[in-house]
C-alpha cells in the first residue's frame, strides 16, 4: 500500500505505521422533500451535503511495549496538528484538508509489540482536491463583437476530478494603447465625418471610441471604418464639435470596460462584475470562485472589491462552457486564464 | 435539458446575499448567510424582519468601523437577498431587503461562536414614520372636496415629512405598475400624531372589500384590489402538501354602530355640527353616529360591535367606514393554510416566487366528482361507482375548493411557502383592532 499521508506524517511507512484499512466512500447527501398530498414518493427541492467523517484504521508495530507507546505518541503528536492535508489514495496525492478528532486504540496482554488504532478524521469540506492546479490560457485574442458595445469570448474547460470546483479567473486587458493627435482643428459647432491625426501607431477598428482632448473638455467619437496602423485619417460617425479642438490635441483610444460578464452555460450562471474594470492593456482582473476563500473580484491584486451581483461559477469536471461578455467602449483584446484544482467526491 | 449537475440553474434553485452601506454602496457579500427563510409578508401590513444567525468569532465578525474589516456587520447597513435558477432572471430575483437593526454577538455554552443579525425590511417605516401636524384630505362634509382615497395613501409616497425633509416613506416608493390608479371612493380625512401603520389602516378601511397594499422586496407598495379570477392555480396532488381549510362564524358581527366626533357647543349653545343629526341630547352635544346593519340578523340575531373613532367629524366618512367595517366582519371566514413547495429541484411543487400576498389563487381538487352526482354512503356504496371524494361545501352550498380566494399571509421558507388564504383579512383584522383600542372611547369588540 501506498503512502498515506496527514501532513508530514506517513501513517503508512510499512516500517512502524501500517494502514489496515481507508475508506471510498462519499459523503451522503440529504435531499430536502416535502409531502405532496394523495401522491406517492416524497417532491425533492433541493440538497445539502455536509462536512466527511472518515476512519482510517493504522497499525503500530513497535519492536518492545516501550517502542510501541513511543510510536503511538508520536503518531498522536503529529495528528493533533489541525488542518492538515491527507492523502489516503493509491492512484494520486490528491487529498482533503482534515482534523483528527479521535484516535480509539488500546494496548492488553496480545498487543505487547503491535496495535490498531482507529483514527477518524473530519474534513470540513467534504471533497478531495488534487496536488496541483490547472490552467486554461486563452492567450490574448480579439473579442468577438456582440451588439452595442458587447464583445464576447467562449472558452470551454474540463474541471476534471469527479465533482465541481471553484476557479479562479483572471481577465487581462490586452487591448494595446493608441494615442495620436490631430493635424487639422476640429472647430466648435462644426460637424465632421473624419479626423485627420498624426501616423496611427496602431490599427483602429470600426466600433472604436476615440477621445479628442484631454482634461475637462473632450469629446468622444467612434470609428466608423477600420484604419490600419500608419493611417493619417480616421473616418467617424457624424459629430458636432463641442469645442475648437486645435492641431495637436491628443486623441486617443478609449478601451475602457463598463461590465464584464462570465456566464458558465453548462449550469447557467450569470457573474455581472461593474466597477474596478481593467482599464489599460496589462490590467486584470482576478475573479475567485471559492466561497470559502473568495467570491471577490479584484482589480490587479489590489484589496477594493469590486461590485458584482449574479453567481460565482464552477467548473464541472466534465467539459464547462464559458463566454466572457464585457462591455467595452472600443474592440476589446483579452487574455482570460481559468486557475483551478480538479475535486474528487472521494 | 438538465445536465444532472447539483449546481444546474434549470433545476435548482440558489441564493446571493449582498451587502450595502447605508447609501447603497456595495460592501461585500455574505458567504455564511444560511437561506432564506423565517419571514413573513402579509396583505396591508408590513413585512417582518429576520434573524440571521452568522457563524463567525464573537469578537472578529468583521464589524463596521474596525481597521482592515469590510465592515459588512454594521448598523445600518442593507442586506439584499437575490435568487438565481429555474425560471428567475439572470441577475437574480431581489426576494427580500432590509437594513440591520441589531447585532449580537455571542458565544454559548458549547463553545459556538456566532454573530446574530437582525434585518429590518423598509416596511418598518410603518411604525417608525408618521405625521406631527395635522395633515387633512379633502374638504369634511363637502362632498365636492372629497378625496380618492388611493389619493390619501398616495399623499405619503409623494410629500416630504417637515420633521425630516425627506418623503414620509422614504425609501418606499409607489409600485408604479401594479398600482390602480383610483379607488372609486372618495372621503374626507385628517391625520394628526398618527404613524403610516395607522394612517394606512385607516385609509384601507375607508377603500372597498378586498383592496390591499403589499410591501414588495423592491422596495416599492403596491395598493389594489384583488383580482376576481385567480392569479394561480393549486391542484391538490400536483402543488400542495397539506391544505387546512376552516369556516369561522366566531368574529362575525352583523350590526356595526360607528361613533365619530362629538362637536362642541358654540356661543349660541348650538352644537358646531347641525345636519340633521342626533347631535344633541337636551342641549348637551352628543358623538354623530352611524349603524350599520347586515342581513344575517335574521338567521343568526344580533352580533353587534361598537366602534369609535373621534377623528372622523362628518356622517358621509363615518357610514363609509361603518358599511366597510360591516362588510369585513358580516361574513363566515373562510381561511386555508396551505404549505406549496418549491417546483424547483425535482417533479411536482409551484412556482413559490411567483407568489406575492394579495394575489389570489384557486385550489383544484380533481378528484372531487362532477356536480349534481348523488352522495354515496357506506352501506349502499358500490365499488368503482361510488365517489369516496366530495366537495367541501360551505353553508351558503358554495364549492370551496372552486372558490377564488387571496393570500394575506405568506411564511417564506425558502424550499416552501405557506399561504394563509382567506376571503377576509385577518392580520388586518388583528390590526384595525388594535387601531380602534387606542382611539376609541368605550366599548369595542
Amino acid at each position: 500500500m501506498a503512502a498515506v499521508m496527514f501532513g508530514a506524517m506517513n501513517l503508512n511507512d510499512n516500517i512502524n505505521y501500517f494502514v489496515v484499512s481507508k475508506p471510498i466512500s462519499t459523503v451522503a447527501v440529504a435531499p430536502a422533500m416535502y409531502k405532496i398530498s394523495r401522491i406517492a414518493g416524497m417532491k425533492k427541492t433541493g440538497e445539502t451535503i455536509n462536512e466527511r467523517q472518515m476512519t482510517v484504521d493504522v497499525r503500530v508495530l513497535g519492536t518492545s511495549r516501550a517502542d510501541l507507546e513511543n510510536k503511538i505518541d508520536v503518531l498522536q503528536q503529529a495528528l493533533n496538528l489541525r488542518n492538515q492535508k491527507l492523502s489516503i489514495r493509491t492512484n494520486d496525492s490528491r487529498y482533503f484538508y482534515a482534523d483528527c478528532i479521535k484516535i480509539d486504540g488500546d494496548l492488553a496482554p496480545g498487543k505487547i509489540l503491535s496495535t490498531v488504532l482507529k483514527i477518524t478524521f473530519i474534513c470540513y469540506q467534504p471533497y478531495a482536491y488534487a496536488n496541483s492546479t490547472s490552467t486554461v490560457d486563452t492567450g490574448t485574442l480579439a473579442m468577438t463583437f456582440s451588439s452595442g458595445q458587447l464583445y464576447t469570448l467562449s472558452q470551454n474547460v474540463t474541471g476534471g476530478g469527479s465533482v465541481y470546483n471553484y476557479p479562479i479567473i483572471r481577465v487581462y486587458q490586452r487591448t494595446v494603447a493608441c494615442a495620436t493627435t490631430l493635424t487639422a482643428a476640429r472647430n466648435s459647432g462644426t460637424a465632421y465625418t473624419t479626423l485627420a491625426v498624426a501616423a496611427l501607431p496602431v490599427a483602429v477598428q470600426a466600433r472604436d471610441t476615440l477621445i479628442i482632448g484631454t482634461g475637462g473638455t473632450t469629446q468622444s467619437v467612434i470609428v466608423s471604418s477600420n484604419a490600419s496602423a500608419g493611417a493619417t485619417t480616421v473616418s467617424v460617425t457624424s459629430f458636432t464639435a463641442n469645442a475648437t479642438y486645435a492641431i495637436g490635441a491628443a486623441v486617443n483610444r478609449d478601451a475602457s470596460m463598463t461590465q464584464i460578464q462570465v456566464a458558465q452555460t453548462t449550469d447557467g450562471s450569470n457573474l455581472y462584475i461593474t466597477s474596478n474594470l481593467p482599464v489599460v492593456a496589462g490590467d486584470y482582473i482576478d475573479i475567485n470562485c471559492d466561497p470559502l476563500l473568495g467570491w471577490t473580484a479584484k482589480l490587479n491584486g489590489g484589496a477594493t472589491l469590486s461590485v458584482w451581483n449574479g453567481l460565482f461559477p464552477v467548473i464541472e469536471p466534465t467539459s464547462t462552457a464559458f463566454t466572457l461578455t464585457i462591455t467595452c467602449n472600443s474592440n476589446p483584446s483579452v487574455q482570460a486564464v481559468w486557475t483551478y484544482t480538479s475535486s474528487w467526491l472521494s | 435539458m438538465p445536465n444532472g449537475y447539483t449546481n444546474d440553474l434549470s433545476v435548482y434553485k440558489t441564493q446571493q446575499v449582498l451587502v450595502y452601506d447605508s447609501t447603497g454602496n456595495f460592501i461585500d457579500t455574505l458567504r455564511d448567510a444560511p437561506l432564506l427563510t423565517g419571514f413573513k409578508e402579509v396583505t396591508s401590513g408590513g413585512t417582518s424582519p429576520i434573524r440571521v444567525q452568522l457563524p463567525r468569532p464573537m469578537d472578529n465578525f468583521d464589524q463596521d468601523g474596525v481597521s482592515g474589516n469590510l465592515g459588512t456587520i454594521g448598523q445600518g447597513n442593507i442586506i439584499k437577498y437575490y435568487l438565481y435558477g429555474p425560471g428567475l432572471p439572470t441577475t437574480g430575483l431581489l426576494r427580500y431587503q432590509g437594513y440591520i437593526d441589531t447585532i449580537e454577538p455571542e458565544m454559548n455554552e458549547h463553545g459556538e461562536e456566532f454573530v446574530a443579525i437582525t434585518i429590518m425590511p423598509f416596511s418598518s417605516v410603518l411604525g417608525d414614520r408618521g405625521c406631527s401636524s395635522l395633515v387633512q384630505m379633502g374638504i369634511p362634509d363637502t362632498a365636492e372636496g372629497y378625496v380618492d382615497i388611493l389619493d390619501m395613501m398616495k399623499f405619503w409616497f409623494n410629500s416630504k415629512d417637515p420633521i425630516t425633509n425627506q418623503v414620509y416613506t422614504y425609501p418606499l416608493v409607489i409600485d408604479a405598475i401594479g398600482t390602480a390608479t383610483t379607488s372609486g371612493v372618495e372621503a374626507y380625512s385628517a391625520f394628526y400624531n398618527q404613524n403610516l401603520d395607522s394612517v394606512f389602516q385607516t385609509l384601507t378601511l375607508l377603500l372597498p372589500s378586498n383592496w390591499f397594499y403589499r410591501f414588495n422586496p423592491e422596495n416599492t407598495v403596491t395598493i389594489n384590489v384583488a383580482s376576481t379570477t385567480a392569479q394561480h392555480t393549486l391542484v391538490i396532488g400536483q402543488h400542495i402538501t397539506n391544505p387546512q381549510y376552516r369556516l369561522d362564524y366566531t368574529n362575525l358581527k352583523n350590526v356595526v354602530v360607528y361613533t365619530g366626533y362629538t362637536p362642541s357647543t358654540d356661543a349660541t349653545g348650538l352644537s358646531e355640527l347641525n345636519q340633521g343629526d342626533p347631535v344633541e341630547i337636551g342641549g348637551q352635544p352628543v358623538p354623530i353616529q352611524y349603524i350599520a346593519i347586515g342581513g344575517s340578523v335574521l338567521t343568526m340575531g344580533e352580533r353587534i360591535a361598537y366602534l369609535n373613532n373621534s377623528r372622523i367629524t362628518d356622517m358621509d366618512t363615518l357610514q363609509t367606514l361603518a358599511e366597510g367595517t360591516l362588510a369585513q366582519l358580516n361574513r363566515v371566514a373562510i381561511r386555508a393554510k396551505i404549505r406549496v413547495p418549491d417546483y424547483r429541484g425535482g417533479n411536482g411543487g409551484y412556482d413559490i416566487e411567483s407568489f406575492r400576498v394579495g394575489d389570489t389563487i384557486q385550489i383544484v381538487n380533481p378528484d372531487i366528482p362532477m356536480s349534481n352526482k348523488q352522495f354515496y354512503h357506506w352501506d349502499t356504496d358500490v365499488w368503482d361507482t361510488a365517489y369516496w371524494d366530495y366537495k367541501i361545501l360551505t353553508s351558503a352550498s358554495s364549492v370551496l375548493f372552486e372558490q377564488v380566494l387571496m393570500i394575506v399571509g405568506m411564511d417564506y421558507g425558502f424550499d416552501y411557502v405557506d399561504i394563509e388564504l382567506d376571503t377576509l383579512q385577518p392580520n388586518l383584522i388583528q390590526r384595525f383592532y388594535n387601531l380602534y383600542a387606542r382611539v376609541q372611547d368605550y366599548t369595542t369588540i
